[in-house]
């Protein structure tokens, strides 16, 4: 385009338009601006655009401005649209609007300016502003008993209007008060975050978008304040006020404060999702760390969780905080934490009173008086406490552990309603702990019980090699005590060997096998014959209260033979290393069912290279896929097997039932396998003291 | 609350008595359905037969065991007559084991001629399908019985063990390779004899008569001759199914174990075997698909 082309246009333009030098001096000035302002193109050619239209109390800002824009890097590109104040030859200030843009094609920038006079726009908002303050009971009053708070910003980034429960909410007396505050300042006044948690700048406002042109969605925000810490939820929606020429004049925005409704939604999504948490384990150590990690941020900045034991000693079990790398500040804060709780500050306090304490605000002479030295101290500042909510966790009337929350550079701060729903999440967060607790010991007396249903060590036999394989039932998490047990015990006429099964499982199961396996050590002082020993044992039970069974099988070693009597068991194996398996027969009822039973038992021999094998019911009902483990496949691994040695023999047995098996374990499974030891390998010298002496070796 | 769903159980109500019939797997999940529906039929009044039919009975453990155990005690308590019928093999065994068998009155099911009584001594020995096989098989046979039957009894045994062997090696198949499997039970007045392999088998409905003067084809008259009775049966099922031959010769047994066994037979027992029938007479009948039976009681 020649330039007298682009002349040409200027001069019929509807704008005034205006071309400055670096230094603000005109050097364009076309027929419009001549009209806008009152000055000949011939006039304005030269002249400090500043001196010419710019108010005086203006100027200054003017000039920085320009300055500032010369002084740019040539990358940057400024276009700007402003609405500022004017003023023409007469005298008379109006309000225009200036697109401006700066070029560098010279050695200097240079300026250009489309102007509009804007004052018709502007009466209107002066007339809607006169308006709503009039004196007269208006529009103004009645948006005022509006509980919604209801503001109209001009696209100067100015308030034109706020009703009462607007200015009220941002903490202001009057309209005018916050009017002084231009509205940048108070955005600054809080920490703005969307719905998901982002931050947002002023510029995502419903209102600021509008007037840039640009279209706004309702818009949820969560608000805290930096100076009161209060958290607020707004939901804003904002419509557009438009001048005569279509322009947006200005935004009005409806406020509503909807903080009550989404704390409870938060509030009942949390502890929906809590619950689950806790039910998911009986590691209340791992749901109690679940737990504070939910914790964060949404609900504080930091949660712990401290437990004290029985004995009063305390144990941090959680720390939470969504940035990781502060962990550490907790963890070395803690370090000077002493282990003696006082019980009038803090978690001592709240062991000790049960009752949950707020604190708003931890002004720095708590800190100080909290730490223990200088490096403390400068630890606690550096997390910057804002407000701490501490909660007894508290099941069945005693309290056993502490949760805290802390919140600190989210600048927020507890109430009533925060303090409230945490005691509600530290109730089911004991109760859960304690179910866990109970459970934990439970399963503890079950593994005590089931221990003491075996013995500590196996006894080394003389002429015998012996192994012995435990399997324990498995209910959910938990070993079940079951009825299954084995022991040895030495009489004059050689070793005793007892493997039963007592039918039923808990506590009476445990206590009636302990009652068979101690009873049968006691009788074999004065009773060597198995039938004998198991006929005994067959009256105890039977004068039990209840139905008590058990199915035994007793075995006498003697030099190259078993002496075997059988209740209700599963007969013994003796397998021979070329594979063949003999099953010896049932030779007697199950124990506790009927009394008066004749005892009957049975010479076998077991030749040096033949194994004995005794095994209760558990290993053949082991649930595969298919089918049950069975006796033939038992027959059939133990023949595979044949000639091994018996600790061999059983971790091949064990290896295989953990193949075979499907889903958790239903019954206990014991073994036991003894084999006949070469006269060269027997343990010479006195049984007795041989017995002895391996009483006091380690189990191996 | 059902009934877990491995677990089946109907209560028929009959003129004399009633009936609960059981289905599937009775542990301790179903056990206590089982009890609830006992005493809900002994409750009512009249009724003093009770049979629990085991029929569709496919496991029990100790728990289920227990429930038996309790309802026989109840039952004597309350004058009512307990009939266990049909136990399937595996938990007849278990019920032999146990001792509750001795205790009521057990009835095996039409087909089932698994023994109902306890085994002495039952062993299994895998022998390699070669020519030294038959041997081997009557040295064992010779060691399980030595000192517990008469040397006739025991003479006989070897010799149709032998037989039965013989067959297992040399019918199968031409070629040599595999394994027969061999097992002796011992019970207190019987020996029974299983030999098994992996080969074909067949129907002693469609056994050629044996000709004079051909070497095979003898084994079998010989044992329908010798045993007191004599069958075949499948075992498993799929590729790992395995044909099995079986005769059991009367013969008490003699000993410690004898005396023993003597003392847990009880009369009712006999009446489980089903009347003589020749090897001839059974080839007329069309025999079942699981297995055959023949009897020289």
């Amino acid at each position: 385009m020649r330039p007298e082309t682009a002349t040409a246009i200027l001069e019929i333009a509807g704008n005034a338009f205006v071309t400055l030098d670096a230094h603000g001096r005109v050097l364009e000035w076309n027929r419009r601006a001549a009209e806008l302002f009152g000055y000949s193109r011939d006039e304005a050619f030269g002249r400090d655009l500043a001196e010419l239209i710019v108010p005086s109390r203006y100027r200054e800002r003017h000039r920085d401005g320009l300055r500032r824009a010369a002084a740019a890097s040539e990358s940057d590109r400024i276009t700007a649209r402003l609405i500022v104040e004017a003023v023409r030859r007469d005298g008379r200030e109006l309000p225009v609007e200036v697109s401006l843009t700066v070029v560098r094609d010279g050695i200097e920038p240079s300026f250009h300016a489309w102007i509009q006079d804007v004052s018709e726009r502007t009466q209107l908002l002066r007339e809607l502003e006169a308006q709503l303050r009039g004196r007269d009971p208006g529009f103004g009053q009645i948006l005022d008993a509006l509980a919604e708070a209801v503001t109209i910003r001009d696209p100067h980034h100015h308030i034109l209007y706020a009703n009462r429960a607007a200015f009220e909410s941002m903490g202001f007396s009057s309209l005018e008060e916050m009017q002084r505050r231009p509205p940048h300042a108070i955005f600054a006044d809080y920490i703005v975050h969307d719905e998901h948690g982002h931050e947002l700048t002023m510029d995502s406002i419903p209102s600021v978008r509008l007037l840039a042109g640009e279209r706004a969605e309702p818009l949820l925000l969560r608000t805290i304040s930096r100076s009161t810490g209060e958290l607020r939820w707004q939901l804003l929606k904002s419509a557009p006020l438009h001048g005569e020429d279509g322009q947006p004049v200005a935004a009005v925005t409806v406020i509503e404060d909807v903080t009550r409704e989404r704390t409870a939604d938060l509030h009942d999504r949390f502890l929906a999702r809590a619950s689950e948490i806790l039910m998911s384990s009986l590691d209340y150590q791992e749901t109690l760390r679940n737990v504070a990690w939910l914790a964060v941020p949404e609900i504080a900045d930091w949660c712990a969780v401290d437990l004290v034991d029985d004995r009063g000693s305390r144990q941090r079990v959680a720390v939470a905080h969504h940035d990781t790398s502060k962990l550490k500040l907790a963890e070395d804060a803690r370090r000077f934490e002493p282990d003696d709780l006082d019980p009038d500050r803090g978690v001592g306090r709240i062991l000790r009173t049960g009752e949950s304490e707020l604190y708003r605000e931890i002004p720095d002479d708590v800190l100080a008086r909290a730490a223990v030295n200088d490096e403390h101290l400068t630890l606690l500042r550096s997390i910057g406490f804002r407000s701490v909510l501490l909660v007894p966790l508290r099941a069945r009337g005693r309290t056993f552990g502490v949760m805290t929350l802390v919140t600190a550079e989210s600048m927020r701060r507890f109430d009533e309603v925060d303090k409230e729903f945490a005691e509600q999440v530290a109730g089911r967060a004991a109760i859960a702990v304690d179910n866990a607790r109970l459970a934990t010991s439970r399963r503890e007396t079950a593994d005590t019980l089931q221990r003491s249903l075996l013995p500590d060590i196996v006894p080394r036999i003389a002429g015998w090699d012996v192994a012995t394989l435990y399997r324990a039932a498995r209910a959910a998490e938990e070993v079940e005590v079951g009825g299954d047990f084995y022991d040895f015990y030495e009489t004059d006429d050689g070793w005793i060997v007892l493997l039963g099964d007592v039918t039923g499982k808990g506590v009476e199961a445990a206590a009636l096998t302990s009652l068979v396996r101690h009873g049968a050590r006691f009788l074999s002082k004065y009773e060597q014959s198995p039938s004998q020993i198991l006929a005994r044992l067959n009256e105890a039970l039977s004068e039990q209260p209840g139905l008590w069974l058990c199915t035994a099988v007793c075995v006498r070693l003697e030099g190259e033979r078993a002496v075997i009597a059988s209740a209700g068991h599963p007969g013994p194996l003796i397998v021979r290393d070329d594979g063949r398996v003999r099953e010896i027969g049932a030779i007697g009822p199950i124990l506790g069912a009927w009394m008066g039973e004749p005892s009957v038992e049975r010479g076998v021999p077991i030749a040096a290279n033949e194994t004995l094998f005794l095994y209760t019911d558990g290993v053949v009902d082991t649930l595969g896929e298919h089918e049950r483990f069975g006796t033939e496949r038992l027959k059939r691994l133990l023949s595979e097997r044949a000639g091994e040695p018996p600790a061999r023999i059983l971790a091949s047995l064990e290896a295989g039932l953990d193949r075979f098996q499907v889903g958790r374990q239903a019954d206990d499974t014991a073994a036991l396998a003894l084999r006949p030891v070469a006269v060269s390998e027997r343990v010479h010298g006195d049984a007795a003291q041989s017995a002895e002496a391996s009483r006091k070796l380690p189990v191996t | 609350m059902g009934s877990p769903p491995n677990f089946r159980i109907d209560t028929l109500e009959g003129d004399s008595g009633t009936t609960i019939k059981l289905g599937g797997e009775l542990d301790s999940a179903s056990c206590d359905e089982l009890v609830m529906r006992f005493e809900e039929a002994i409750s009512t009044v009249g009724r003093r037969e009770l049979v629990i039919d085991l029929g569709e009975v496919t496991f029990i453990d100790s728990s289920g065991m227990r429930a038996i155990i309790m309802i026989e005690r109840r039952a004597g308590e309350h004058g009512v007559a307990l009939t266990l019928t049909r136990p399937p093999a595996g938990v007849t065994e278990l019920l032999q084991t146990t001792g509750i068998a001795d205790r009521v009155v057990l009835t095996p099911s039409a087909e089932d001629f698994s023994p109902l009584e306890p085994f002495v001594e039952r062993i299994d020995i895998t022998l390699v399908r070669a020519p030294d096989a038959p041997a081997r098989a009557r040295a064992e046979l010779r060691q399980a019985i030595a000192g517990r039957l008469s040397e006739q009894d025991g003479a006989t045994a070897t010799l149709l063990t032998s037989e039965l062997v013989t067959n297992a090696v040399i019918h199968p198949g031409l070629f040599v390779g595999g394994s027969v499997g061999l097992r002796i039970t011992l019970f207190g007045n019987r020996i029974r004899v299983e030999v098994t392999d992996g080969g074909a088998g067949f129907d002693v409905a469609t056994l050629p008569p044996a000709r004079p003067g051909e070497a095979g084809g003898h084994g079998l008259f010989v044992v329908d001759g010798l045993s007191s009775r004599w069958g075949t049966t499948r075992r498993g099922g799929g590729a790992g199914e395995a044909f099995c031959v079986w005769f059991e010769l009367d013969a008490g047994l003699q000993g410690e174990a004898g005396d023993q066994a003597a003392q847990f037979s009880t009369p009712s027992r006999s009446q489980q075997y089903s009347s003589r029938h020749s090897l001839a007479s059974s080839m007329h009948r069309a025999s079942e698909s699981q297995g055959s039976t023949v009897s020289n009681a």
